[in-house]
């Protein structure tokens, strides 16, 4: 009887986690998400095939190769001949998710300028804007130059030198007492810049997200929604999301900055 | 022009004719100029036949009412009835009780009655005869001429002639500013009661089946006119705007007809003058503007065209939002909302490969069906764009039809080809969960051979590019950059500023030592260890070296105060530079009086100094150290 009751209560459990909300709502294995969606592509089916990955996006899922796998999907149709309007920007999207999660794929990269180097041709072919990328502004540049944690690291690399340093200065003389000095200059130099440049890096990483246009071209607005007469952000152009309005977003693209619709837009999401 | 003026105007207006001028109560209805009126004996029912508006457009409903009002205590008039032309599809009659208490040359007498009012719907240009009106009183018919109703064309309705050529501003009835009695027209309906009217006179009101709904559910827009004291012709309708919404007029509702409520003790009148379906296009707190109509009519009278009373709806709000994220099937579209079934046919179940077959697909339901299904895709069938036909209605509460696709579907690859199936998934808001309707469409025999391909004349660009990934690498989330770390900026600047604390405390304690020490070796400081220590050396039995610290205790003291060191002095020069550093005579007196002491002490006594020395040599220590500076 007391077995009985055992079972009755494991069942119970059971019962309660197979259809809780997490487990009702949390996205399908990276694996199967590859097999389901490549198993659709092979048959030609490249709406489900783009809609398996995405469904995996929606449900909160976050894996470099479906990313990749996703990109590819959007260039598939493009290829057959079948694109929708933003196939591009889209895969773009997938493109720049692969390199946020595995900064050093190489395919996605390449992917991503094949792709940007198709956007300026067809711009160039309608007479428009060939630029598709901008560099990051100053600040950005200078904190991208290196990681964050290399940044951090090596801040923490000067705040040692510079505690060694006067701790020897203070119990020595002549010419250990000099070296001292010397160290101690040269750590808090180390400690200064480089904990300043770690906060520089933090803030530009968590002062705007990452975006990138979806629509053929992405015109800049004013807050009252008018047109801001600048030339209009290319499609697949990677831009920092600065906030969101209702239906729009404030986007920044080099040294351009304005409102656009929330659709001409896919907000990257952060890894982790 | 005020109430007062205008009532003043009409009564001059009214007795330039030859009616007798009558001065109404509050409870009064009356002839007015243009009625058919009987000449009648003194005791038989007055009754009046009349049209309530003479130009009509085709479209329009006329209104012809018969008034029949009798005296107080006479036999009640029963039964009215109307001769209409066959054919004709009249409504009514709708009766109102009336009662009538006149004032005509200083006799009062009081009438009761009725009026039956029917109306009469015209649909093209032309005139139409009705009556004559009837009723039953004591036995008898009473019976009425006919009436003549001028139907216009639309827009051609001519202006209302004025006998007064323009002297006095337009106006209709001596009562139309002055309550009317509560009419019974129409059933009560409690549904529509509100605590005060919106407006004066006439409002509208708006109605929604519900506030919040999902994208692209149904939700409906009712606009009632409500009327007080009578029901107003409507000209010039603007329609609700709602750019946020896909819209379809509902033109039949069975629930349309007059009713009556009512607010604070009055009567009104209530009518359905509009419903309208919205479908919301997005999440939000949706708006739907206000409907606004132009009222003609006696009783209506404002700034609207014709000089009506125009009146406006207040906008109405709808909370959308979109449905569940949970369990949402593939390739649901947001704002498929409804419910929906599928059917297709496939013709012809054969086909040589390159040629094509036909697919019809119907989708019925209610909502807002859909405009695309989603075909079935596989490598080579290619669906073309469909030609599509829809039979939607859009009646009483409900918009409901259908939507019949024909698509032209190409075979390439010979064999047995499984088309697959259509699908719509789709939100169903009345079971709150999602749905799909889908429909097989079997298999197609394709014979022959398959077709060469086209070779593409443009390169294809993405064609380096490698082929899917089929295994999911590992992968780990990167962690958090170093200076995200809690402990990271502690680490930083705690080893440097713990290093420099630690030495700031050591020159602090330093510094206060020396300060300390310092402190020690003043003359004061002197004087008092002195005495101390002389105490000390006494207690030991070392009277000698007392002796020094008294006399040690004595200079540093004055030194301490005046600044005079006695130590480099002779003895005959102590006295007048203790003088001259302001010590009074008997204070430099008792000074050399100790000091002889100790030397008589040190050289001539074998006594020494004892405790009580001590003491007096404290107290004289005491007085130097108070001796101005």
């Amino acid at each position: 009887m007391k077995r009985n009751a055992t079972r009755a209560r494991g069942a119970l459990v059971a019962m309660l986690l197979a259809f809780s909300p997490a487990s009702l709502m949390a996205a399908d294995s990276p694996a199967d998400v590859l097999r389901r969606a490549n198993e659709a592509c092979d048959r030609g089916a490249l709406r489900e095939c783009i809609e398996i990955h995405e469904s995996f996006v929606d449900a909160g899922g976050q894996h470099p190769d479906v990313s990749f796998n996703r990109g590819l999907a959007y260039l598939a149709r493009v290829r057959k001949g079948d694109a929708k309007p933003g196939d591009l920007g889209r895969a773009a999207a997938a493109f720049e998710e692969t390199l946020m999660l595995r900064p050093d794929d190489l395919p996605a990269q390449q992917a991503l300028d094949l792709i940007r180097g198709q956007v300026a041709k067809r711009a160039a072919r309608n007479g428009g804007d060939v630029e598709v990328s901008v560099g990051p502004p100053p600040a950005r540049a200078l904190a991208e130059l290196v990681s964050e944690t290399t940044w951090a690291v090596i801040a923490l690399v000067g705040a040692l030198v510079l505690t060694v340093s006067l701790i020897v200065r203070r119990s020595a003389h002549g010419a250990t007492q000099l070296a001292g000095n010397i160290g101690s200059a040269i750590g808090l130099a180390l400690t200064v810049i480089m904990g300043g440049m770690t906060w520089l890096a933090s803030h530009e990483r968590h002062a705007a997200g990452a975006g990138v246009v979806i629509a053929p071209e992405a015109r800049l607005l004013d807050d009252k929604g008018a047109p801001l007469g600048v030339p209009a952000l290319p499609e697949a152009a990677r831009v920092d999301v600065l906030d969101r309005k209702g239906a729009t977003l404030r986007v920044r693209w080099g040294q351009r900055e304005g409102n656009v619709p929330l659709q001409q837009v896919r907000v990257l999401r952060a890894p982790g | 022009m005020n109430l007062k003026h205008r009532w003043l105007a009409r009564s001059l207006a009214m007795a330039v004719s030859t009616l007798p001028v009558m001065f109404a109560s509050t409870h009064s209805d009356r002839f007015e100029l243009g009625e058919t009126a009987l000449a009648q004996p003194a005791q038989q029912p007055q009754i009046a036949f009349r049209l309530d508006n003479e130009d009509v457009e085709a479209g329009e409903a006329a209104q012809v009412s018969l008034t029949v009002m009798w005296a107080q205590g006479t036999a009640p008039a029963t039964d009215p009835k109307l001769t209409t032309p066959r054919g004709l599809s009249v409504s009514g009659p709708i009766l109102t009780s009336k009662q009538h208490t006149s004032w005509v040359n200083g006799q009062v007498s009081s009438r009761t009655g009725f009026t039956a009012t029917w109306r009469i719907p015209t649909s093209k240009e032309g005139a139409i005869d009705v009556g004559p009106a009837q009723v039953t009183w004591n036995g008898q018919k009473l019976t009425t001429n006919s009436l003549r109703i001028a139907v216009h064309a639309p827009g051609t309705r001519p202006k209302a002639f004025d006998p007064f050529g323009g002297l006095f501003p337009r106006f209709g009835s001596l009562d139309d500013d002055l309550p009317r009695p509560a009419e019974r027209e129409a059933p009560v309906d409690p549904k529509f009661s509100l605590s005060e009217p919106l407006e004066p006179t006439a409002f509208l009101r708006p109605m929604l089946n519900k506030t919040q709904a999902v994208v692209g559910e149904l939700v409906i827009l009712s606009v009632y006119l409500y009327t007080q004291p009578s029901r107003a012709q409507m000209a010039d309708p603007h329609e609700p705007s709602a750019p946020d919404f896909f819209q379809r007029s509902i033109s039949s509702a069975r629930d349309a007809g007059p009713r009556r409520v009512s607010i604070n003790g009055t009567s009104w009148n209530v009518e359905l003058i509009r419903r309208v379906a919205f479908f919301p296009l997005k999440p939000g707190h949706l708006s739907i503007g206000p409907m606004s109509v132009t009222l003609l009519g006696r009783g209506f009278r404002g700034t609207g065209v014709q000089g009506g009373l125009v009146r406006s709806s207040a906008p109405v709000t709808v909370d959308v939002t979109e449905p569940p994220a949970a369990g949402r099937p593939q390739g649901y579209v947001l704002g498929d909302v409804g419910e929906y079934s599928l059917s297709a046919s496939v013709e012809p179940r054969t086909v040589n490969a390159g040629g094509s077959i036909s697919v019809t697909a119907v989708l019925r339901g209610q909502g807002n069906i859909p405009s695309s299904l989603r075909t079935p895709e596989q490598k080579g069938v290619t669906w073309l764009e469909p030609e599509v036909r829809e039979a939607i209605e859009a009646h009483d509460e409900e918009v409901s039809g259908s939507r019949t696709f024909t698509y032209v579907v190409k075979l390439e690859q010979p064999g047995s080809v499984d088309l697959g199936e259509l699908a719509l998934p789709y939100w169903s808001a009345t079971r709150q969960k999602y749905e799909v309707a889908k429909v097989k469409l079997g298999k197609v025999d394709v014979t022959g051979v398959a077709p060469a391909p086209v070779a593409s004349a443009a390169p294809d660009p993405f064609a380096a590019l490698p082929p899917m990934r089929v295994s999911a690498s590992a992968y780990t989330p990167a962690k958090a950059p170093l200076g995200e770390k809690p402990w990271f900026w502690g680490l930083l600047l705690g080893g440097p500023l713990l290093v420099l604390a630690f030495d700031a405390a050591t020159r602090a304690s330093k510094l206060i030592r020396e300060r300390s020490s310092q402190n020690k070796e003043t003359p004061a400081a002197i004087a008092m260890t002195s005495l101390d220590e002389a105490q000390a050396r006494l207690k030991s039995n070392d009277a000698r070296s007392a002796i020094g610290m008294l006399e040690r205790a004595v200079f540093s003291a004055v030194e301490a105060r005046t600044g005079v060191k006695l130590r480099g002095l002779l003895r005959t020069e102590m006295k007048p530079a203790m003088k001259k550093a302001g010590i009074d005579d008997d204070l430099a007196n008792e000074i050399e009086r100790m000091l002889e002491r100790t030397d008589g002490w040190r050289f001539q006594s074998t006594d020494g100094p004892s405790l009580d020395d001590v003491k007096s040599t404290r107290d004289l220590v005491a007085r130097i150290g108070k001796v101005r500076r």
